[in-house]
């Protein structure tokens, strides 16, 4: 049976798995502190009909043997953990992170890593994200605190309405040797997992952490053109897959009536 | 003269060949630094197939982690089964801080394994791995002698067909960080390729058909008197 009807079969399966992600992607074009994916494509194995370098005769070799190959796989989808936009919120409590690291929340018993900073007060007057959950290590804001003020390096410092300095502590920032191999839990929450690492603990704006910036969200990560550009591309590969098949069909057809 | 029924089998199964090997490189357009695999016929319908060398084209990701060799010249990449050769520079750090492929090999530099800390990755212009202000380590980009031919491995690699060639250091070559290069062949000319294959393919079949008619006509004809 004709091999390139299924390697062409891979090829629209990766098109689509490729249209998948382009799809995520432009779905959180709005999302705090998204970072977009990307498939990694890679080739399949190579069937070698004649090896190169066979011997046909008795002094003659063949120079480059005959490899077809069995069409295409997806190797990871990765993330890429680029920096976002900046959207000044104004918010004295919203914290974007420029540069490398994450922040940690405890979500039930685990602890959950995230670059999305929109923290708010929760009824005892601790640190939580958007989903309730607490910033890590915890951060409690005294109830008279009027103005929160958190500068680069990450020290929050809570003033009364007089300006007195009620309360000083600083922000801890973690990252892993490799970003791309935490495990998305969606909500914008991370897992570390065996390809990323362990988390490494440190402050803000020291030993390659990033700075924290008050009153600004990081926006997702991805170029919406550059997105749409993937689509198109993706679109016509995955046409051309099929006319593969079509021509493939086409041929079949062809043989079956040889001896009509 | 008698048309031969063989010699048009061949042909079409050749074709059938040449269509596996098309379809392959289609189902790649979108694998990072793909190297195409060529047909030739030769000695009258012999096919071989060749891996093409040419430059792909190269678009910006902005990906930090992405390189690209603008040039000739191949990444070393160190695997189980041995050393191996890609142009695909979609590389990642793993849990230990090495520098590698999607797939998890370590890619190499003059110095062997990259290891970086993992803060600001910086490449050079000549492949020059800054962890920071730190120079760690030059990724070696690598040339083979003309006449090596190289041929594909599985999961984006290739390996010299002779197993004895050796890699030379790449002389005319840029590396461009946060771009990729994508696959080197031209949409066009495989969808034209395709057409001529069916078309060929119709042709040995049109001569299979001939001949049987042929015989046909022999047997009925010879046959009654």
């Amino acid at each position: 049976m004709m091999r390139s009807l299924w390697t062409a079969a891979t090829g629209m399966d990766a098109q689509q798995l490729n249209m998948d992600v382009v799809a995520h992607n432009l779905a959180n074009a709005n999302t705090t502190g998204f970072k977009k994916s990307r498939a990694n494509f890679e080739d399949l194995m190579y069937q070698n009909i004649i090896p190169p370098g066979a011997e046909t005769g008795a002094s003659a070799t063949i120079p480059t043997g005959i490899q077809i190959g069995m069409g295409v796989k997806t190797a990871s989808v990765q993330k890429i953990f680029t920096q976002g936009n900046f959207t000044e919120t104004g918010n004295q409590l919203d914290l974007a992170i420029e540069g490398k690291g994450f922040f940690k929340v405890l979500r039930g018993a685990d602890e959950v890593y995230t670059r999305a900073g929109t923290f708010k007060l929760d009824s005892e007057g601790y640190l939580v994200d958007s989903e309730g959950n607490r910033l890590q290590p915890e951060v409690s804001i005294p109830r008279e605190a009027v103005t929160i003020n958190v500068d680069p390096r990450g020290t929050l410092s809570a003033f009364d309405q007089n300006g007195t300095l009620l309360a000083s502590v600083n922000l801890t920032l973690y990252d892993f040797a490799n970003p791309a191999g935490l495990l998305s839990l969606g909500k914008n929450y991370f897992a570390p997992s065996e390809a990323s690492g362990d988390a490494v603990e440190g402050q803000p704006g020291t030993e390659g952490f990033g700075t924290l910036l008050q009153g600004f969200l990081e926006s997702a990560n991805i170029n919406v053109v550059e997105e749409m550009v993937n689509m198109i591309a993706g679109q016509r590969a995955y046409e051309a897959n099929s006319k593969v098949i079509r021509t493939a069909d086409e041929m079949l057809r062809i043989a079956n009536s040889v001896a009509s | 003269m008698k048309l031969s029924p063989f010699t048009s089998v061949v042909g079409a199964i050749q074709q059938e060949k040449r269509l596996d090997v098309i379809a392959n490189n289609l189902a790649n357009a979108a694998t990072p630094g793909y190297r195409k695999v060529g047909t030739r016929f030769e000695n009258f319908m012999e096919l071989q197939t060749y891996t093409q060398s040419t430059q792909g084209p190269v678009h910006r990701t902005e990906n930090p982690m992405d390189v690209a060799i603008n040039g000739e010249g191949y990444f070393r990449i160190q695997t189980d089964r041995g050393e191996r050769y890609t142009r695909a520079g979609n590389l990642t750090v793993d849990a230990q801080g090495r520098l590698v492929t999607p797939q998890g090999w370590p890619i190499l530099g003059q110095g062997g394994i990259i290891q970086v800390e993992g803060s600001q990755l910086r490449i050079g212009s000549e492949g020059q791995v800054y962890d920071g202000e730190n120079l760690v380590d030059t990724l070696d980009v690598v040339a083979f002698p003309p006449g090596v031919r190289l041929v594909h491995d599985e999961r984006n690699l290739l390996m010299p067909a002779d197993p004895n060639t050796f890699a030379v250091p790449a002389r005319n070559f840029t590396v461009e960080q946060g771009a990729l290069e994508g696959a080197n062949f031209s949409a066009v000319q495989e969808m034209t390729s395709m057409i001529e294959t069916l078309r060929i393919f119709e042709a040995c079949q049109k001569v299979m058909k001939m001949s049987y008619e042929e015989d046909k006509q022999v047997i009925n004809q010879l046959g009654k008197s």
